[in-house]
């Protein structure tokens, strides 16, 4: 992992000092990447200042990314300036992104979560689920829906909580992935822990199972 | 995802009773939170923690709940812009009766039954004056002695 870091890095430096348009928006909203960008000590915003950048298609989408990143930083004013600005550059997309918008509930979610307003942190996570599902972005939304019953549950409202939850375990049993259905399982204990604490036994335990092990 | 992952074990072991797992969890989730500076959910995750500890570690329980007080403060004194809200038809954006509260509740009521009124007030406010690092430390020698290996 760290040499995938470093080039990553290095990758990046690259697209920005060649002013690789293409290359640099890709490794900005490339999935996987987001993890490296999140981590890194400065906002990986110098690919927004490339020549052409505010006119490709990706430039919405990674206004989002780097809205997400900072709210990961708990920078929520700035998070939000950038969500607002991806949401206003996507409408002059000739063909919606889907990922811009749900990128953006995420990227309010987790400012959201700096303040601990964990009410409105779920209802972004929501948002972002319903986003995802439209677009049939299954593992997205499986991850979002998630979120938002286990904090929905947190927060006391558990009705709410309950048809994502469902949702949320039925979309990823079908994806097949064990980390989604861990997630998703232990998500749906949250939910039913006061009303039946065995369920929520089981099912945490199977969401645990799931989940490697410290030195795997 | 992992840390997130722990720290929903923590939460639901805790709200289901079952103390052993918590503590478990918690480590994980409690380096975490503190290691990427989230102070919210890092004052929920010593929440449940202070629950689990308060029957074998009363004060350091104690002083985890003034601690928390501080890191609360400390995460609402960053700003999230007003119109970043869902709607008003949506939900209130705290959850002033929700089962963290409930289990916080709870710690409370062992901890005046052990230590008494004054020496809880003492002890939360030893821990209010706490670092996010010291306070993190003191739980995770807490943590360790509660669960000798």
């Amino acid at each position: 992992l760290p040499a995938e870091n470093e080039n990553f890095l290095a990758a990046m430096a690259y697209a920005v000092t060649s002013g690789d348009i293409d290359l640099a928006l890709w490794l900005l909203t490339a999935g996987a990447g987001q993890v490296i960008w999140y981590n890194v000590s400065l906002l990986p915003a110098d690919a927004l200042l490339l020549e052409g950048a505010v006119e490709h298609p990706l430039y919405p989408r990674a206004l989002a990314t780097v809205a997400l990143c900072a709210a990961e930083r708990g920078d929520a004013p700035t998070a939000e300036r950038l969500a607002d600005g991806a949401l206003a550059a996507a409408e002059q997309l000739a063909s919606p992104d889907p990922l811009v918008e749900y990128e953006v509930h995420l990227a309010r979610a987790r400012a959201a979560n700096v303040v601990g307003a964990i009410v409105a942190e779920a209802a972004h996570f929501e948002r972002a689920g319903n986003v995802a599902r439209s677009a049939a972005l299954a593992a997205e939304s499986t991850f979002a829906l998630a979120c938002a019953a286990a904090l929905f549950a947190m927060s006391g409202d558990t009705d709410r909580a309950l048809p994502l939850a469902e949702e949320a375990l039925g979309v990823s049993r079908q994806l097949r992935a064990p980390g989604p259905i861990a997630w998703s399982l232990i998500a749906f204990a949250a939910v039913v822990a006061r009303r039946d604490p065995e369920q929520a036994r089981t099912l945490l335990a199977e969401g645990c199972a799931l989940l490697p092990r410290r030195g795997e | 995802m992992n840390i997130i992952l722990s720290s929903l074990t923590v939460f639901v072991a805790a709200y289901m009773g079952d103390l052993d797992q918590a503590l478990d969890a918690a480590p994980v989730a409690i380096r975490g939170f503190l290691w990427t500076g989230q102070w919210s959910n890092l004052a929920g995750m010593l929440n449940l923690v202070a629950r689990a500890l308060a029957p074998s570690e009363p004060n350091t329980a104690a002083i985890i709940q003034g601690a928390v007080r501080r890191l609360v403060t400390a995460s609402q004194a960053q700003s999230v812009r007003p119109d970043a809200q869902p709607p008003a038809n949506a939900h209130p954006t705290s959850a002033p009766s929700g089962p963290v509260v409930e289990l916080r509740q709870q710690t409370t009521a062992i901890l005046r039954d052990t230590v008494g009124d004054t020496r809880l007030r003492e002890l939360r406010t030893k821990g209010e004056a706490l670092e996010e690092e010291a306070v993190v430390a003191l739980t995770l020698d807490g943590l360790t002695r509660s669960r000798p290996r």
